[in-house]
């Protein structure tokens, strides 16, 4: 079976003035697949995530969702086109409930998908949707992220960090989540340090290092690549 | 009963009050702006509601309706043009206080050229005749009318928000605008049309405003801007709900220092900014101090 590409990014740059978060990064991710996208902090991940959600421009290169090219579109456009994305400190719309949260995405993001009512029960928030987001804890407003995120019904999701500060049996909870998401053909680049957990998620990693991918492939061949263990071990 | 009296007049005049600040309250929640010719907006709504009156009989009641789409329009064209600047500044709230700082002077120098800078004022009977009887005490009928078209108008903001597809991509924006732009809401679209809304709701105002304030005339601008800036931030910044809070708080206040201290009583918007700051930054129904 052929896999299509419902994300393709291809030579991307962005700098900060003098500063170049990215070099030339590209990323090419399939319908259903789980990407992990590590590296140290600093080295592009999060700004990635930015240029290809819209949230900020880039200075080259293109993106491409479902073959069409979204470069130049701004932020909620491309939601539209079908890629979205959690923020690694969520920041859900405080005097609104858990349900309004969901229901705003739908919405404004997400009208052509079928995914509302079930986003509650996929992240484990059914019991809490009507609840204040204000008064959720750190790991309820993260899950509220992704809620919110599926909501807007995406091809492609990336997830930045979402495991930060987890315990390891919540850690299971979140892959088998995350597992289940992308049975839904929805594509995950999932953001993590945490390789033990990506491990359970993926066999296949993007790796930066100073704006620039240094590896992309089978996860266990990454643990053993030199220039890897150098960027994450200090040689 | 001067006590009693003075705590009507201040609730009557908190209500105008909300009525007059929370278009700025508006404005600041989505977009960060400071808008410093707020109070300009206002006189140019009690202008023109002066020269509806004249011109063509129409009451001011109705005035505070018919400014509102010109303003909206008016607003959203401006939203745009500042838009661009404000969103690639490194300070845009620091940029916002001077180009609007710069709006302020040029609208109170194009009154001042084309209807001269003398005070104008609305016959009360063009909404009332004759005061209000109420607890044993007599007010002036335009208060309570006056009042009773701020409840409607700061009601109709408060439904726009709270039930209005509109008014809920507005809160988002207000709580996050990234956040919002990633449910798909065009942050930038919503805002201009928030920003239209919140200088129509600040001319409609002027509208009404003369019977409150004793007239309209070019200068008044700075101290209505003051007045409002003070009750958004005793109630709470980007806190809607607040706004009619700050604003009854500084009415009563208000009220009771002219009984008691009314030599003191022009102090007391800069009495209560600074206890609030001081005390509570984040305003009576703040939940934590804004990091901006």
């Amino acid at each position: 079976m052929t896999l299509t590409n419902v994300l393709e990014v291809d030579g991307v740059v962005k700098s900060f003035g003098g500063f170049k978060a990215l070099n030339g990064v590209s990323l090419k991710v399939s319908q259903g697949e789980i990407v992990g996208l590590v590296g140290p902090n600093g080295c592009g991940k999060t700004t990635l995530v930015n240029v290809v959600s819209g949230i900020y421009s880039c200075d080259g290169g293109s993106v491409r969702l479902g073959g069409k090219d979204v470069t130049h579109l701004p932020a909620h456009k491309r939601v539209l086109f079908g890629v979205n994305r959690t923020f690694q400190v969520p920041k859900p719309f405080k005097d609104m409930t858990v349900q309004e949260n969901v229901e705003l995405a739908w919405n404004f993001g997400g009208r052509h998908g079928s995914l509302r009512d079930s986003v509650l029960g996929t992240t484990g928030l059914e019991d809490l949707k009507d609840r204040v987001t204000s008064t959720l804890n750190t790991a309820q407003q993260k899950r509220l992220d992704l809620a919110r995120a599926l909501a807007t019904n995406p091809q492609v999701l990336f997830v930045d960090e979402l495991g930060a500060g987890l315990n390891p049996s919540e850690l299971s909870d979140l892959a088998e989540m995350l597992r289940g998401i992308s049975k839904l053909n929805v594509a995950l680049i999932v953001v993590e340090h945490l390789m033990g957990f990506l491990e359970a998620l993926t066999t296949r990693v993007v790796v930066l290092e100073a704006g620039k991918e240094i590896f992309e492939g089978n996860i266990k061949d990454a643990i053993r690549d030199k220039k890897v263990v150098e960027v994450f071990l200090g040689g | 009963m001067l006590f009693e009296y003075a705590v009507v007049a201040g609730v009557l005049f908190g209500l105008f009050y909300a009525f007059l600040s929370i278009g700025l309250n508006l404005v600041f929640g989505v977009q960060r702006i400071v808008n410093l010719a707020h109070g300009d907006v206002i006189m140019i709504g009690g202008f023109a509601s002066w020269e509806l009156y004249y011109t063509y009989h129409i009451s001011p009641l109705l005035s505070v309706v018919l400014v509102i789409p010109p303003t909206v329009l008016a607003g959203f064209i401006i939203y745009r043009l500042i838009d661009g600047p404000l969103s690639r500044a490194q300070d845009p709230e620091m940029l916002s206080l001077i180009l609007f700082f710069g709006v302020s002077q040029i609208l109170e120098a194009l009154v001042t050229i084309f209807l001269g800078n003398n005070q104008r004022s609305i016959p009360d009977s063009s909404l009332v005749h004759g005061p209000v009887h109420f607890l044993g005490q007599s007010y002036p009928g335009v208060w309570w009318i006056v009042a009773g078209a701020s409840i409607p108008m700061v009601g109709l903001v408060i439904l726009y928000l709270y039930r209005t597809k509109l008014g809920t991509a507005t809160r988002a924006i207000m709580a996050d605008p990234i956040e919002a732009a990633a449910v798909g809401i065009d942050v930038r679209k919503v805002s201009a049309i928030t920003f239209g809304v919140g200088l129509a709701i600040t001319a409609s105002v002027g509208a009404i405003a003369p019977f409150m304030i004793g007239g309209v005339d070019p200068s008044e601008g700075v101290n209505l801007t003051i007045l409002a800036f003070a009750v958004i931030v005793i109630g709470s910044l980007g806190n809607i709900g607040g706004t009619v809070v700050g604003g009854l708080i500084f009415g009563v206040a208000f009220e009771l220092a002219q009984l008691y201290l009314p030599s003191w009583s022009s102090l007391i918007p800069y009495v209560l900014l600074l206890a609030v700051l001081l005390f509570k930054p984040s305003g009576v129904l703040g939940k934590r101090v804004r990091s901006a």
